[in-house]
């Protein structure tokens, strides 16, 4: 079993920065936890996600603004953006929190689960940075743009084929954005999660195993906590020379492997239930 | 307790800068210096805060053995050790380079940060606790030509340092790379001042993806956060602080 860390808050000057932070509306996950470190460090932060009640809830605690907003659609993206630019008059850093679980083995894949990983999880972040980097370019000082990526691109975690897939595709959008809005000082890096204790995965958690068995193949011997990535992000959106780059923030597990699917607690049985197996 | 830092090869343009980037959150910066005492006493001065240099050679494991021994002595346990080091060499096709000159590379960069992160391990371990960070090249990701002297001990670093991140990250030890791309400071400013020329400077710039050369403190901030507790999760990482130039 492992313990929750202590996090000492991380401090970055943000103070005049505007933020945007989609997929964010889940309390005690990465996206939530995200927002609030950015707005306790200056920035005004705009939130977005599909659900408005618990958005609104995040909004009136850190002093911003809540968007509905649906990631894989284009116009929803836009007018996230527009909000920013509208209500604060500039953008600076926005982070995609935002993702689409599908659980599928590819013998059972259905074209509309197809459909589904790639419409939030490769398309959206198309958006995402298409959008976002034209209203920081308005500022022409540029700014940055963080995406939540996932460890499932590089390490198989059955049954999230296709999920997996969309992700590793994002990874290399990233590389295009990088070089394509490098010159405009726009910088386009990703976080590189593994397991997460996050509300999305609150279900699987209530099985202790779960978590011991993430943690098994994690060097640090810990999975991840939703603050851990609101640091990362505080890093990533901070003055630097980076761009184009991968932040692994998974305790190691880049360089191990994810628990097979054999060896997850009732794995075989919960493929099939339609529950989501985790957060990564 | 102020925590402390070991910087081996403190005196350059980069290890300058991190030494400074520790001295300015308050730790206790000891560094390494191989050739240039006056250099090394000048930084021991601007450092304050109980700063301290030892003229050691990093490729002799005994004398790097000695000189951590010493540290953890006199000091304190050391929080972290950062490998800045790095020998000094021309720029050759693989073509053109000695076998001395291949055998003397590897072991002044690859037997230095062995030799480093062996002993710093010996004290960490035991006590569960330490960050080791080595300076990498971003050329891992895009192998250059004329480079090799600088990107074969790297490699062999690279994989040292993600070994150790997961055989040591149970034991609390992590261990992390900051792959750089041209940073004008240290071996680079050198060759931007007296041999690359301006035209090379600007198709360097121009390859970059962020059109600029770095600046030795963004080295510096990286190689702190990755040291820092805010990174607490991270290990084995090589992360890349090159303005895009992998791509």
């Amino acid at each position: 079993m492992t313990t929750t860390p202590d996090f000492e808050g991380f401090s970055v000057n943000l103070a005049g920065k505007v933020a945007v932070v989609l997929g964010c509306s889940a309390e005690g996950g990465t996206g939530w936890a995200i927002a609030e470190s950015l707005a306790r460090n200056g920035a005004k932060v705009v939130v977005g996600s599909r659900s408005l009640p618990p958005l609104e809830r995040l909004a009136d605690k850190i002093g911003g603004l809540a968007v509905k907003c649906d990631a894989g659609d284009e116009s929803d993206v836009k007018a996230l953006a527009a909000a920013a630019i509208d209500t604060y008059g500039r953008l600076d850093i926005a982070v995609n929190s935002a993702g689409q679980p599908v659980i599928s083995l590819i013998a059972d894949i259905e074209q509309e689960q197809l459909d589904m990983a790639v419409r939030v999880n490769l398309f959206g972040n198309f958006y995402f940075v298409k959008h976002m980097a034209a209203a920081i370019d308005r500022g022409g000082i540029g700014g940055s743009i963080v995406i939540i990526s996932s460890i499932s691109a590089e390490k198989p975690i059955l049954p999230h084929g296709a999920y997996a897939c969309a992700k590793a595709a994002t990874d290399c959008l990233v590389r295009y954005a990088a070089l394509e809005y490098g010159p405009r000082a726009i910088r386009v890096n990703s976080i590189i999660p593994a397991a997460i204790k996050s509300d999305m995965a609150k279900e699987a958690f209530e099985n202790p195993e779960f978590e011991a068995v993430n943690a098994r193949e994690v060097p640090l011997g810990r999975i991840g906590y939703p603050e851990d990535f609101a640091n990362g992000v505080l890093f990533l959106v901070g003055p630097s020379y980076m761009t184009g780059s991968q932040l692994q923030l998974n305790g190691g597990n880049q360089l191990t492997r994810m628990p097979y699917l054999s060896e997850m607690p009732g794995g075989r049985e919960a493929y099939g239930s339609g529950k989501v197996l985790g957060d990564r | 307790m102020t925590r402390i830092t070991l910087v081996a090869g403190g005196s350059g343009g980069i290890g300058s800068a991190i030494c400074r980037e520790f001295a300015a959150q308050g730790d206790r910066v000891v560094f390494t210096y191989h050739s240039n005492a006056a250099k090394a006493a000048a930084l021991v001065a601007e450092l304050g805060g109980g700063a301290r240099a030892i003229g050691v050679d990093l490729a002799d494991a005994d004398a790097v053995r000695a000189a951590i021994d010493a540290i953890e002595h006199d000091e304190g346990p050391i929080a972290n050790a950062v490998y800045a080091a790095g020998p000094a060499f021309e720029m050759r096709y693989a073509a053109q380079i000695s076998p001395a000159e291949w055998a003397r590379v590897m072991a002044v960069d690859g037997n230095g940060c062995f030799n480093l992160f062996h002993a710093a391990l010996a004290h960490m371990k035991p006590r569960k606790a330490g960050n080791l960070l080595a300076l990498s090249t971003c050329a891992l990701k895009q192998p250059p030509k004329a480079d090799l002297l600088s990107a074969a001990p790297k490699a062999a670093i690279d994989m040292l340092v993600k070994v150790i991140a997961k055989e040591e990250g149970r034991n609390g030890i992590r261990a992390n790379t900051v792959e750089l791309g041209f940073i004008n400071a240290g071996l680079a400013a050198h060759h931007i001042a007296h041999t690359w020329g301006p035209e090379l400077v600007e198709q360097i710039v121009k390859n970059t993806p962020l059109r600029r050369l770095g600046e030795a403190q963004e080295v510096a901030k990286a190689v702190a956060f990755l040291c820092s507790d805010n990174a607490a999760f991270i290990t084995g990482q090589a992360l890349a602080v090159d303005g895009g130039a992998q791509l």
